[in-house]
């Protein structure tokens, strides 16, 4: 067991102890929820502090250093837990091998330790939770796992896995603890992201009839003993390679892989399977039909415009702590998905869409940011600012530029942290009137100045005011968007009235519910229950702001565990892309 | 020889004086934290501990000013920020580099900043006695003085842009420091959006530098653009990163983008130094407190949009330069015609700061930049006084309510109105004074600072059309002309000003029997608020600025220690030298050599020549215009003054002798134009109305077709729901009933009787014999 095992299970611990202990044992079930989130950190600040990046080197099996980058190259990755996990002889059909594999490169760590954050914040957020506490902590334990789950697993099944897991504790938290729309907004996102999940099963069962595994098939075949030291076994896994790629390696000896890096690799493809090079589906390139399929999968994650309207719905209708959670990392899982596999798999994909996913990044953008400023409900508002943020995302990753690929993946931690705040400011009047009507609130500055002092510090920041982390990262989608070949330069210029649209619905929201005299619908009432934000909501968003501040003067603390990485793999995108896409086209002049 | 890349952009480590920057750049930051958080606890609030901390930084400032200026040397700290490693088929670095630049500009920068913040953070402490939140006042002002201090010593154009968003949110809290009351919230919103429409501009342009040059590190791209060349319509610029034996990088763009580059830069100083077209928010930022719009609506934020472009000056192109002196001349004349006929104390200058902001854009954009920049200084030190002046007037006024209201007198009235002010100058000698000492210098009256810098842009632009006009085109001459217009109307609305406030009767007492005695209850400026009057009066008057007691020196600005020391940057853009018109070719007058001379183009030596040409002239039509104007002034508006009891009506019936309320001129300036209208009718309207309407496209037809795709869903389901039940059970249950039956049937025949199953088995014999016959 290494460290990710720990990051990833410890919350399952703590949700088997929830569930061990009985219903009145109830006032514990937080603080197992606290102490289990407070642990997974104290994991990922350990991991945060191994972790290589830059120019640090890291000891490979073979005994040289090299750069951590990760991406494709087993060989750079950190902290790798790697064991069979599920094989099966299928005869003629090779064999059938998964593997428990997880490891960490740049594109994961920032992504696990946000959930670590996030997930911690959440548990604050869900003190004041009465109905059920035993099934709300058991679930809640069981989607923290899930989701950092899905960041570590490098074996597509693994993290298909995880993927589906995440599902179900979302759909009850949503449906048992939500608001009056539960059950709508509940079933909603299920079946929509249920939707994409279908598209990916189906490329990852294709995937794992094109992809061999080399080494193991090496083994299978002969050619090298188990154990064998690193050299021969690398020599072995180049000439099962070579006989892969001329036809003569027998379908019976070919042990089939579900690890992405395998998949990621185009000489363990299997000629004339579906998804080699040149495979075809009705007379499309198949590969670029998995990619696309892949990509609405994750679309609808992220949420891309007009794949997005589950959002507004379920993080309207779900409590606080699950809509920061929903928004803070379970739409990263999403652009994660994109970059980790989409990009990573098939790399064609990125540079023949790239007009095509800059294009539906910037309409999010800006359509995300109009719906925005029609909206009378503050958490709808925010919802749809989620929207139009994660545009931001997809347009810095169809850049296919070292700047604007960091800029998205920077964009997804910030937005991570803004975003958390936001909901859990929300939160805090929806709690005391069960009202979240924009014009139903007048002057809570002066009613609540600390309250206002913290919603100010969270709408500036997602505005994308320099000094708070947004802006970095949507400067920085810009530049790359400006600067990529890839994408016309009209992209970042139109995309540059986001930021007018964006400053003018927060501010607008500003002037009209918390300036001016003081005056709420509820009357007497409601200003009674409209008490100063309390100690823990704060302890709650301290952090989160703290982290925004931080990252704002300092992005360098956040893009370089990232930079090389990506850096990298935009390199790998573009080099693989423009290779694949050529060896089709020859195949198709032949 | 290529630029190499690596050595231009790599960290520097600074020397004292950048130091020093940093520790006066920094201070400000420490008061807005302490007084944010603790504020409350210290001792009266803390405004002592933040007035402290700024006299403290005008201090180091002035050490700063005497160590830099006239030194040509800049000091530069440099470090990396971001690196993101090296891009893409390339061995350029992908850095983001920031940090401080000091050289004679940003020093005198660091001393008016400085000094003038804390003079209002002393004329403040007075003012704003006893408001709510007096504590978070000062902390803002230290977030605005951090932001402002970082955009005078930013070396990098993103570094730039970040405190100039900064500025931006330090404007958004002071003008809605009243946040109870409507309109400072309205028009806090408004400055910030069109800020940002003025922001974006100048990201774009951000935008482009750094596609081409990979940095945006000011003094780096001066070298590069040196380095650019211009080749059929491409600019072109290659780099190397100096590692021996590597390909340089050679990046290419169609020439238009570098008018364009500067183009959206200068849109960031259309936004901050509110020109035509986003100037409409700054009259509408006045419902700040008036110290706040002396020291950022008027003297310094507002300026450092023409700082930012000064800062650029070398990278814009002529055609850029021509659209910015354009743009300079509509925003003066506007904003003059504007002034002329308010009513409001504040608006009057707010008006006029639009109309001389005009003026510094329409110096840079004829190429005067040193007068440009003289004029940021000497109206940022004139343009404070007068605010501070109608602050204290306004002050006044307040405690004429105040009283009134005391003695159980209800009279409501605005403060800030003009029209029932009047003879105050006798109530109030200082202020008075010093407003007359700012009204003279802002009106362009002779030994006055104002004079000196206006009439060397103005002198410049004359220069600058003989040159420009050298194609055939007599528009240019539009720029001077206005320009001398526009100088005539400022003189005209000033002195309009001084009569209404300053001469005449108390109008107010005329108001209502209850106002009567009114009069006795105005004071004068308080005791902490009189030495930023005075000081700033000082810095006002023309000899501070030339060291010389002979008049022909103090009506010229050239001779100005200031012009001395800032000399106009070498335009590095290629197409300066295609311009050059018959004089200059015919070879540049050799019987005034200035100091300028060595370091410019031809083409700008030529301007400055010309302008130099022309500086009698203009002087000489400059006084003129200026006491004329003032006397015209007096003409309509001294007897204003002299009117018996005054009642609204009567205010009204002098209006109609200057000039009827009625008539379309006289409305087009009391309604600024009606830009607000247009702009709300042409952009805000359709804005919300499309928002509105995607609001609703999002939940009726993208949702709804979600929601019928679910629907479709659960008909099917209930049709393969009715299939299954009635067809594919309906099947099962058929063949079960027809077994049932078929067993009815033959459960006859088991009847348990021996001899009916003879009989069957007989019959079943006979039947299969009779089939095998006939078969």
């Amino acid at each position: 067991m290494g460290i990710l095992s720990f990051i990833i299970f410890t919350p399952l611990a703590g949700a088997l102890l929830v569930l061990i202990l009985s219903s009145a044992q109830s006032k514990y079930f937080k603080i197992i929820a606290l102490v289990a989130t407070i642990l997974q950190m104290i994991f990922g600040i350990m991991l945060f502090s191994d972790f290589k990046y830059g120019t640090q080197l890291l000891k490979t099996p073979d005994g040289t250093e090299t750069v951590a980058y990760g991406i494709n190259n087993p060989d750079t990755f950190q902290f790798v837990e790697k064991g069979d996990w599920i094989s099966i002889n299928l005869g003629n059909y090779g064999i059938l091998d998964i593997d428990y594999y997880l490891a960490v490169d740049g594109l994961s760590i920032t992504m696990i330790l946000l959930s670590a954050l996030v997930f911690f914040v959440s548990v604050i957020a869900s003190w004041k939770i009465e109905k059920n506490l035993k099934g709300y902590f058991a679930l809640f334990l069981l989607l923290d796992m899930a989701v950092v789950g899905v960041f570590c697993a490098l074996d597509f099944f693994l993290f298909f896995m995880f993927w589906e897991i995440m599902l179900l504790p979302m759909y009850f938290l949503i449906g048992i603890w939500g608001g009056p729309r539960r059950e709508y907004a509940s079933i909603k996102f299920f079946l929509y992201t249920l939707v994409g999940s279908v598209f990916m099963l189906l490329v990852m069962v294709g995937l794992y009839f094109s992809v061999i595994d080399p080494a193991l098939t090496a083994i299978q075949a002969g050619l090298v003993q188990p154990g064998a030291d690193i050299n021969a076994m690398k020599a072995a896994v180049l000439e099962v390679q070579k006989l892969l790629a001329e036809g003569k390696l027998s379908p019976a000896v070919q042990v089939h892989s579900f690890n992405m890096l395998h998949m990621m690799n185009t000489s363990n493809l299997v000629p004339g399977s579906i998804f080699a090079v040149g495979g075809e589906i009705f007379g499309y390139s198949a590969r670029l039909i998995a990619f696309m399929a892949l990509f609405l999968g994750f679309a609808i994650k992220v949420p891309m415009v007009p794949f997005h309207t589950w959002l507004p719905d379920a993080h309207v209708e779900a409590p606080t702590p699950i809509s920061v959670i929903l928004a803070g990392v379970l739409l990263k899982l999403g652009g994660y998905g994109m970059m980790r596999i989409c990009y990573g798999i098939f790399p064609e994909g990125g540079v023949y869409f790239c007009y095509f996913i800059g294009l539906m990044g910037l309409i999010s953008m800006v359509y995300g940011a109009f719906v925005c400023l029609a909206q009378t409900d503050l958490k709808k508002l925010i919802a749809y600012s989620s929207v139009s943020h994660m545009g931001y995302v997809l347009l810095g990753m169809a850049s296919l530029e070292t700047v604007g690929m960091n800029a998205a993946m920077f964009q997804m931690f910030n937005h991570g942290t803004i975003s958390a705040m936001l909901f859990l400011l929300v939160g805090v009047i929806y709690d005391r009137t069960h009202d979240r009507q924009i014009p139903n609130y007048r002057g809570l500055a002066t009613h609540m100045p600390q309250y206002t002092a913290m919603v100010m510090i969270a709408f500036f920041a997602s505005l994308g005011l320099p000094g708070f982390s947004g802006f970095v990262s949507e400067a920085f989608t810009f530049v790359g968007a400006f600067n990529s070949t890839y994408i016309p330069k009209w992209m970042a210029m139109v995309g540059t009235i986001t930021i007018l649209l964006t400053a003018a619905y927060y501010l607008w929201t500003l002037q009209r519910m918390f300036f001016g005299e003081v005056w709420f619908k509820g009357g007497d009432h409601w200003r009674h229950e409209l008490s100063e934000i309390n100690r823990r909501e704060l302890t709650a968003l301290i952090p989160l702001a703290a982290v925004t501040v931080f990252l704002g003067i300092f992005p360098s603390a956040c893009l370089d565990l990232m930079s090389t990485s990506i850096g990298y793999m935009t390199q790998a995108t573009i080099e693989n892309g423009h290779k694949l896409l050529e060896q089709v086209s020859q195949m198709a002049v032949k | 020889m290529l630029p190499d890349f690596l050595e231009i952009i790599k960290p520097l480590a600074g020397d004292s004086i950048t130091t020093m920057a940093a520790i006066i750049l920094i201070l400000p930051l420490v008061t807005f934290v302490v007084l944010i958080f603790v504020g409350n606890n210290l001792p009266r609030k803390g405004d002592w501990f933040a007035t402290g901390i700024m006299g403290l930084c005008a201090l180091l400032s002035f050490i700063v000013f005497f160590n830099v200026w006239g030194n040509q040397e800049e000091h530069h700290v440099r470090f990396d920020w971001v690196n993101l490693g090296s891009g893409i088929g390339s061995l350029l670095p992908l850095k983001f580099t920031l940090g401080l630049m000091v050289d004679s500009m940003s020093a005198i920068m660091l001393v008016v900043v400085t000094f003038i913040c804390f003079l209002v953070h002393l004329f403040s402490i007075d003012y704003m006695h006893g408001e709510e939140h007096y504590n978070r006042y000062f902390a803002y002002l230290g977030i605005f003085t951090f932001s402002m201090l970082g955009i005078v010593l930013a070396d990098n154009l993103l570094l730039t842009y970040i405190f100039w968003e900064l500025v931006g949110l330090s404007s958004y809290l002071l003008i809605g420091f009243w946040f109870k009351k409507e309109a400072p919230i309205r028009a806090n919103k408004k400055a910030f959006l069109i800020n940002r429409i003025g922001d974006i501009g100048m990201f774009i342009g951000m935008l482009i530098l750094f596609l081409q040059f990979s940095t945006l590190d000011l003094s780096a791209l001066k070298i590069l653009m040196t380095e650019s060349t211009f080749e059929q319509g491409k600019w072109i610029i290659t780099l190397s990163s100096g590692v021996k034996g590597q390909v340089p990088v050679t990046h290419s763009l169609d020439a238009f983008w570098l008018t364009v580059a500067g183009i959206c830069l200068f849109c960031g100083c259309v936004g901050k130094s509110a020109q035509f077209p986003l100037q409409v928010w700054l009259p509408d930022a006045m419902e700040g407190p008036t110290p706040v719009s002396s020291l950022i609506h008027a003297a310094t934020m507002v300026a450092a949009g023409v700082y930012m472009v000064g800062r650029i000056f070398a990278l814009l192109s002529v055609d850029a330069l021509t659209v910015i002196a354009f743009i300079g001349m509509i925003t003066a004349f506007m904003a003059a015609y504007s002034a002329m006929t308010q009513t409001d104390l504040k608006r009057v200058l707010a008006f006029s700061t639009i109309s001389q902001l005009g003026y510094m854009v329409m110096g840079l954009g004829v190429g005067a930049y040193d007068a440009a920049l003289f004029h940021l200084v000497t109206h940022a030190f004139f343009k404070c006084l007068l605010f501070l002046t109608a602050a204290s007037v306004i002050h006044a006024m307040h405690h004429v309510e105040h009283e009134l209201h005391h003695h159980g007198k209800h009279v409501h009235f605005d403060p800030q109105d003009m029209r029932i002010m009047g003879g105050l100058r006798k109530k109030m000698p200082v202020t008075f004074w010093t407003y007359f000492v700012g009204t003279m210098a802002l009106a362009g009256i002779p030994f006055f600072s104002g004079f000196l810098s206006k009439d060397a842009i103005i002198v410049g632009g004359w220069g600058w059309a003989d040159e420009m006009s050298g194609n055939g085109s007599n528009i240019y001459y539009l720029v001077p002309v206005v320009g001398f217009l526009t100088a005539a109307m400022t003189a005209f609305y000033m002195g309009r000003q001084m009569f209404m406030t300053f001469f005449g009767d108390f109008r107010l007492e005329k108001l209502s029997e209850d106002a009567k005695g009114a009069f006795e209850h105005v004071h004068d400026a308080t005791f902490w608020m009189k030495p930023a009057l005075v000081c700033l009066a000082l810095f006002t008057i023309a000899p501070v600025f030339v060291p010389s007691l002979n008049p022909v020196n103090l009506t010229n600005g050239h001779s100005s220690w200031f012009m001395h020391t800032i000399s106009i940057p070498k335009a590095v853009t290629p197409d300066n030298n295609s311009y050059i018109s018959k004089e200059t070719l015919s070879g540049i007058s050799k019987e005034h050599p200035t100091s300028h001379a060595p370091a410019v183009t031809p083409r700008q030596l030529s301007i400055i020549e010309n302008a130099h040409h022309r500086h009698h002239a203009g002087l000489v039509l400059s006084l003129i215009i200026g006491i004329g104007s003032i006397l015209l002034a007096y003409v309509f508006y001294g007897s204003y003054t002299k009117l018996g009891p005054l009642s609204k009506e009567k205010i009204q019936l002098v209006h109609a002798r200057i000039t009827s309320e009625e008539s379309i001129p006289y409305k087009i300036s009391y309604n600024k134009w009606y830009m607000d209208e247009i702009y709300h009718v042409v952009f805000v309207q359709p804005t919300v109305y499309f928002s509105e309407f995607t609001s609703w496209f999002d939940a009726k037809v993208i949702d709804g077709v979600v929601n019928l795709v679910a629907r479709l869903n659960v008909i099917l389901g209930n049709l393969s729901g009715w299939f299954d039940r009635w067809v594919v059970d309906g099947a099962v249950n058929l063949s079960a009933y027809l077994s049932g039956r078929l067993g009815s049937v033959t459960r006859r025949f088991q009847n348990g009787d021996i001899q009916s199953y003879f009989i069957y088995m007989l019959a079943g014999v006979l039947l299969v014999f009779v089939f095998k016959v006939i078969w």
